[in-house]
């Protein structure tokens, strides 16, 4: 039998100490090769498997030793073979430099030392930096670009030979739509701008970068479009993002929980989206969008509770249907949040509302239900929710089976048994039915969360309780900002416009940008004569 | 203080509220037994008188634009005085919290939970009150410009729903019972009008200060509109003696209506929705009375003092020990709250013109 030797805990282990993550761009590059390769050694860990340092010369004059300095995986094979080191080592074909010994004084007849040469005649690549800074090229290696060192020069060149592998441009899973662009963000913010920039080529469309991240000094770009959205939203954006201090971000979910006005409420105060087209309809209307590299999910902000029912097929869809999808999704989204509640507080308190053959039928259902409805309702939607949340993580094929089991297995056999009335399958299918209806993932899950204490409150005083929870959830509503815009804009918005709010009007008629957010330019179409 | 704000058309909305949100359900009866069946006259005469109210209430705040009434009572009359006018003022606030409080429980009592204590019901809307108090003006605002359009709704569709059922002969002979009763009813009704007095209050938070009368009369009017149907249509559906005799015409009404036959006792869904303009409704003269109380007190902030005084409101309305004694009381508040609502700022504004005072300097 093999004995371990039993390894120090991790409490007694002495505590190493660490150079701090966030390094200043202190150290300069200098002017000698071998001990800037020592450096970056010393910096990036000895055996560090995907940094590489590849040796090179470059045979101008005497020759010039190099070192090129890439991280393996985040860079394009192709265009670091032919458009950097193929050029560099073939480089003496087409020497028009004159005499080696000037050269070798790094400089020619022309001025240019052998840095410029390089960049000016010899790198294919677009886009080429000078930097003097070793910790500044280091950083920029790290997010995917090389830098060349060379001997005898206290300068480097980071070059753009970004490339790794990615799944590419996909439909978006969490919001598909029959009509309209099939495209979504990807992972690669770099993509993501590009989908963006197809749809509004304007160069007042505006993507600041930021960096958050001690360790992960991840890509966030701040998106609005300049002399249209409101300086303030941009201002604020910037401000809260600025002030987020954390090691490592995996996802924009935490630019979301960080900037958000009111964390403990469970509406949504930022709309996430993984669609192009989405994102730039709400940039064209004066929101300011918010890009996070290594997600799909783009952040929009402010977003108000009418996010929660509308889907971008409203406006590609004529206005008929667009106004009568978007009427019933708000009858889904109510039917969602009150229907369980509903039902409950009229069995239990006003059977007397509902015509006598019905109240009967309800009656002779629950006649051999041994549970209060309450209880009966909150078995069937917690086996809903079970069933929702299992069917999530499986892969989809058996995602269906599980469906297929939970639904018909499961209902029809808690019938049979008497564990519940057909009433309330019935009440609780459409229920689910219904929150599949909202569009907006956050917002469904508020939609769900919020069922669950209407459920008590009519439960225990009937109509009055849930009239109650309505009222309590309303004024929790008028207290929620996004952003500091009042969540409610779009009902309390003045003078009064619904164009856009419960009916989606013809799209002539909107001829004005949402004027809560305040705008530069309130007007949309027949462009002429701005008003503000 | 006076942070919070709200705009002009949010102010038209919230008098239409503080007007109208309780009495929909009862004010065809406290007219029918006024004016027999030129109750609905006796309405109009009470906006009219409510209109004339508005204008005093704005030419008085216009001399102090940035005050409340409590504020510029110790300005005119002196310390002590403007104390006890103010005090005055947030008391009949407050007794009008209770009394509708009471009213509200009442109302959903009867046709919603008949088993259930009363004190349940007013456990859950005091604290509901609490909380709307401490989210503040905008929120009330705001929660009015979202909740009217369902109210208004709903009173098209229980006037529109019995339509069928009308005899408008039985509003004739006009002026049947003769100048008198309709002139004492006109006063009662200018009594709900009157609450608009909520304006003194809130017209330092107003964002702008223009057209201020206007919206003051489109709220009025908004009441108005939703009332007077409902009191026409009392009348002509039952007759007026049959309307003194409802407790709450407004309901009997909405129970004649039958939605292709499924739902039954229709009613239910007005009173709920009722209830949302009640509240709403509270919650104004709430926040006002406690705003008044707390600058007589000359504390910066009212919050503090929303959990004491609604305990007092909720203690107050449970004083009345029945149903009759409620119906009674409101009566009589009825019949003089106008002489209050008219009278004390009447004569704030002729002290504040005899004694040359004002304040008329505006920083918006």
């Amino acid at each position: 039998m093999r004995k371990f030797v039993r390894p120090k805990s991790l409490l007694e282990a002495d505590k190493p100490r660490f150079a701090s993550h966030s390094r200043t761009a202190g150290t300069p590059v200098s002017p000698n090769l071998s001990s800037n390769i020592e450096q970056i050694r010393k910096i990036c860990g000895p055996e560090n498997s995907d940094i590489i340092i590849r040796e090179f010369g470059i045979p101008i004059g005497r020759g010039f030793a190099a070192a090129l300095f890439f991280v393996e995986g985040l860079t394009d094979r192709f265009a670091l073979n032919l458009g950097v080191i193929q050029p560099l080592q073939l480089s003496n074909c087409g020497c028009t430099l004159a005499d080696g010994d000037d050269l070798a004084r790094g400089l020619d007849a022309s001025g240019l030392d052998i840095i410029d040469y390089i960049v000016k005649y010899l790198l294919g690549n677009s886009q080429a930096k000078r930097v003097t800074s070793l910790d500044e090229a280091i950083d920029m290696v790290m997010t995917g670009e090389s830098a060349i060192f060379v001997d005898g020069v206290a300068e480097a060149i980071v070059t753009e030979v970004k490339g790794w592998a990615n799944r590419g441009i996909q439909e978006p899973q969490s919001e598909l739509t029959i009509r309209g662009p099939r495209e979504g963000f990807s992972e690669v913010v770099r993509f993501n701008t590009a989908l963006l920039r197809r749809r509004i080529r304007n160069p007042a469309l505006r993507m600041d970068p930021m960096k958050v991240g001690a360790l992960s000094a991840t890509d966030v770009l701040v998106v609005y479009i300049q002399d249209l959205t409101n300086e303030r939203l941009v201002e604020e954006v910037k401000r809260r993002i600025s002030e987020i201090d954390i090691d490592y971000l995996p996802e924009a979910g935490y630019i979301e929980q960080f900037i958000e006005d009111n964390p403990f409420s469970p509406f949504p105060q930022v709309l996430a989206t993984e669609r192009p087209d989405r994102l730039a309809a709400a940039l064209a209307e004066g929101h300011v969008g918010i890009l996070v590299d290594g997600t799909p999910v783009a952040l929009i902000t402010p977003s108000f509770i009418t996010d929660i029912y509308e889907a971008t097929e409203d406006y590609y869809e004529r206005f008929l249907f667009g106004s009568a999808r978007r009427l019933l999704r708000i009858g889904a989204t109510l039917l969602a949040l009150l229907l369980p509640a509903l039902y409950i507080a009229i069995v239990t308190f006003h059977q007397e509302m509902i015509p006598t053959p019905l109240a009967l039928a309800f009656a002779s259902a629950r006649q051999r239900v041994p549970f209060p409805a309450l209880v009966e309702a909150l078995l069937m939607e917690v086996a809903l929710e079970l069933i929702r949340e299992a069917g999530v993580r499986l892969p989809s094929p058996v995602g269906q089976t599980v469906g297929i089991v939970g639904a018909l297995l499961l209902g029809d056999a808690a019938v049979q048994a008497n564990l519940v009335s057909p009433i309330m399958v019935i009440v609780v299918a459409l229920t689910g039915l219904a929150s599949f209806a909202t569009p907006y993932h956050s917002g469904g899950l508020a939609i769900r969360l919020l069922r669950f204490p209407l459920m008590v409150a009519g439960a225990a005083v009937g109509l009055y309780g849930v009239a109650a929870g309505i009222i309590a959830i309303s004024i929790h509503l008028t207290l929620l900002t996004s952003l500091g815009v009042p969540y409610l804009s779009p009902f309390l918005s003045e003078p009064y416009d619904y164009k856009d709010v419960i009916v989606r009007a013809p799209l002539w008629t909107m001829r004005f940008r949402p004027r809560y957010l305040r705008p530069y330019r309130l007007r949309r179409q027949a462009g002429r004569g701005d008003s503000r | 203080m006076k942070q919070e704000r709200i705009t002009t058309s949010q102010l038209a909305i919230v008098v239409a509220i503080a007007v109208m949100g309780t009495v929909v359900l009862s004010v065809p009866r406290t007219l029918s037994i006024g004016a027999e069946n030129s109750g609905w006259i006796s309405l109009m005469l009470g906006w009219a008188i409510g209109l004339a109210g508005i204008f005093l209430f704005v030419r008085l705040a216009e001399r102090f634009p940035q005050k409340t009434i409590t504020e510029y009572s110790a300005l005119v009359f002196g310390r002590w005085l403007g104390k006890l006018v103010s005090l005055s003022f947030s008391a009949y606030f407050i007794l009008l919290c209770a009394l509708y409080t009471r009213v509200f429980a009442q109302t959903i009592v009867i046709p919603l939970l008949p088993e259930t204590p009363i004190s349940v019901v007013l456990g859950i809307f005091v604290i509901l009150l609490i909380y709307e108090s401490h989210a503040g003006l905008q929120s009330i605002a705001q929660l009015s410009q979202v909740f009217i359009v369902p109210i208004i709704i709903a009173a098209l569709v229980i006037v529109a729903g019995v339509a069928p059922l009308m005899d408008l002969g039985r509003l004739k002979p006009l002026f049947q019972p003769g100048p008198g009763p309709i002139l004492r009813t006109a006063l009662t009704a200018s009594t709900h009008f009157g609450e608009s007095a909520v304006l003194l209050v809130l017209y330092p938070y107003l964002t702008r200060r223009s057209r201020v009368l206007r919206s003051g009369w489109i709220g009025l009017s908004t009441a108005l509109a939703i009332l007077l149907p409902v009191v026409l249509g009392g009348v002509a559906v039952y007759g007026h003696e049959q309307v003194q005799r409802l407790l709450f015409p407004t309901l009997s009404l909405a129970r004649l209506i039958r939605f292709g036959g499924f739902v039954e006792h229709a009613e239910v869904l007005f009173v709920v929705l009722w209830l949302f303009s009640a509240f709403l409704k509270v919650s104004i003269l709430f926040y006002v009375s406690s705003v008044a109380l707390a600058q007589t007190f000359d504390i910066d902030d009212y919050r503090p003092l929303v959990n004491v005084l609604a305990t007092i409101v909720v203690l107050g309305s449970l004083l009345p020990e029945n149903a009759a004694m409620v119906l009674e009381l409101t009566d009589v508040v009825v019949s003089y709250g106008w002489m209050y609502e008219y009278g004390l700022p009447l004569i704030v504004l002729l002290a504040a013109v005899v004694l040359r005072k004002e304040d008329r300097h505006d920083e918006v």
